[in-house]
């Protein structure tokens, strides 16, 4: 039962503020940050007015989607936003993706989809209080009666918490299934006496393909779907929390 | 690479947090300045220059229109005025011919009457000249009367019918 | 010993007490997606924007699923319970 239940593992630890702990977490996000950035400087070279290159397409593709994707969930003046979409879906799809090569999903981490869902709950109390002034803000806990106050507070609360155990769950979920598959091929193997030994390194037998076609829905559809609507809720929250009134 | 600790399956840890809200905002800022700025930069370029294509198709197209009307509207001033000219002529030349047929009319009448005139003339002329003969006639025939002997009554006679045929003449 | 051993008994059995849970959101997603299926037989024009809303509510749907899911996990791999014992 080796890494089910464990949370990310310590890679290292600075020695500054008392030691602070690097997890792999962050270690998969800068990767993941420096490929990005290659590939966009990748996609960009040489960009032309009438695109020549199959990697201006793409990228224009890319875009056009994000772009495409906010304009008709937000609303076309709220094109600036796609960008910080843009950064949501690709950091949750490629955090969710790095399982398939062997690492640790990011976003099973649990830090990692919470401080997400912080930024939109920032995001929208801010475009709250901007549209109706703090007075407003503060007012529209009390509405439509005093007495509700308790429960708009907490509704106010589990937004964020609600995204962020949503995303967290289900990649974790998925993590913590492809492991207790993993450990069950095992011991399946081990009963069929197809489970080897070679040079201390064990092989099973059953482990060769039945995982890569559950790993297709866990890790890829399930990463993918997640990843969307995460993007979806943020946009809708920060629109709505805009367009109140 | 050698893991010092694991850490639990669910923890909140400040300093990760802090971290991946960093690392969020460094990936933000690549996609923004390296994918999408550019991007759409270009799709925007080249959405204006559609457009301002389209904006130079329409107007030259406004413009060729005008031209052919204008030239429509030339050609029918053209012909209106061809039209006006040929019809000013005809009448020119309609006056002008009555004109010409006026004055032969007159130039001939004129002829006739000089020809009639001279004639008129003419016959007088003749008429006195005749008149004349007859009279050198007669007093010829009267003479070759004389020389015969006729009687008072013949000679008479002779006389007279003599000058009723003249007179008849 | 033993009370660990009934701790952890326990949270077996409330681990998968709670994935019970799972019937919620599993009637519910089913609910939604084969009336977003009626709706695209209706119109098929509107296809992209159902099967949009249809995500959305289906993944806020999922979210108590979710919840139970997390609340087993934890049971089972963070144990609150076994901290408490000493």
């Amino acid at each position: 039962m080796d890494g089910i239940g464990q949370g990310p593992k310590v890679a290292f630890t600075l020695p500054i503020f008392g030691g602070i702990e690097i997890t792999e977490t962050i270690v998969i996000g800068w990767l993941i940050i420096a490929a990005v950035l290659l590939v966009c400087l990748f996609l960009t070279r040489g960009l032309a007015k009438v695109p020549t290159k199959k990697r201006q397409i793409v990228a224009e593709m890319f875009v056009g989607f994000v772009n495409n994707m906010v304009e008709t969930t937000m609303g076309k003046r709220w094109r600036h936003y796609a960008p910080y979409i843009a950064t949501l879906l690709v950091y949750a799809v490629l955090g969710a993706l790095v399982s398939l090569l062997g690492l640790r999903s990011m976003t099973a981490d649990f830090n990692v989809p919470l401080t997400w869902a912080l930024m939109t709950f920032i995001l929208i109390t801010f475009y709250k209080i901007k549209s109706g002034g703090p007075g407003g803000y503060l007012k529209g806990f009390a509405s439509p009666i005093p007495l509700m106050l308790p429960l708009n507070l907490l509704s106010e609360v589990a937004t964020p918490v609600s995204m962020a155990f949503r995303m967290f769950g289900n990649v974790s979920g998925g993590a913590v299934i492809t492991s207790l598959i993993y450990s069950a091929l095992a011991g399946l193997s081990k009963l069929a006496h197809l489970a080897f030994d070679v040079g201390g390194v064990g092989f099973n037998v059953f482990q060769l393909f039945i995982p890569a076609v559950l790993s297709v829905y866990f890790d890829l559809f399930s990463g993918c779907i997640q990843a969307y609507i995460f993007a979806t809720l943020t946009m809708v929250y920060v629109s709505g929390a805009a367009e109140e009134e | 690479m050698v893991y010092a600790k694991v850490t639990e399956f669910l923890t909140i840890d400040p300093a990760t947090i802090v971290l991946t809200l960093c690392n969020t905002l460094i990936l933000f800022l690549v996609l923004k300045h390296f994918l999408f700025d550019k991007v759409n930069k270009v799709i925007d370029d080249r959405q204006n220059e559609i457009a301002e294509s389209y904006k130079n198709a329409d107007e030259a197209q406004k413009k060729a229109e005008n031209l052919a009307a204008e030239y429509d509207e030339k050609i029918g001033r053209a012909k209106e005025e061809g039209a006006e000219i040929v019809r000013a002529a005809t009448v020119k030349a309609q006056s002008r011919s009555d004109e010409i047929i006026a004055e032969a009319r007159a130039e001939a009448k004129g002829i006739v009457d000089n020809a009639n005139d001279e004639i008129e003339r003419e016959k007088k002329i003749m008429v006195n000249q005749i008149k004349d003969e007859i009279a050198e006639l007669a007093v010829s025939a009267a003479s070759a009367v004389a020389e015969k002997e006729i009687s008072l009554e013949d000679n008479e006679r002779l006389i007279e019918n003599f000058i009723d045929r003249v007179g008849e003449q | 010993m033993l009370e660990k051993a009934i701790v952890l008994g326990c949270s077996a059995v409330g681990a998968g007490l709670a994935m019970i849970a799972g019937i919620g959101p599993g009637i519910g997603e089913g609910y939604a997606v084969g009336k977003t299926i009626e709706s695209i037989a209706r119109q098929p024009e509107a296809k992209g924007d159902c099967t949009r809303t249809m995500f959305i509510g289906v993944a806020m749907a999922e979210s108590t699923g979710i919840y139970a899911f997390v609340v087993a996990l934890i049971l089972m791999f963070a144990n609150p319970f076994i901290g408490k014992l000493s």
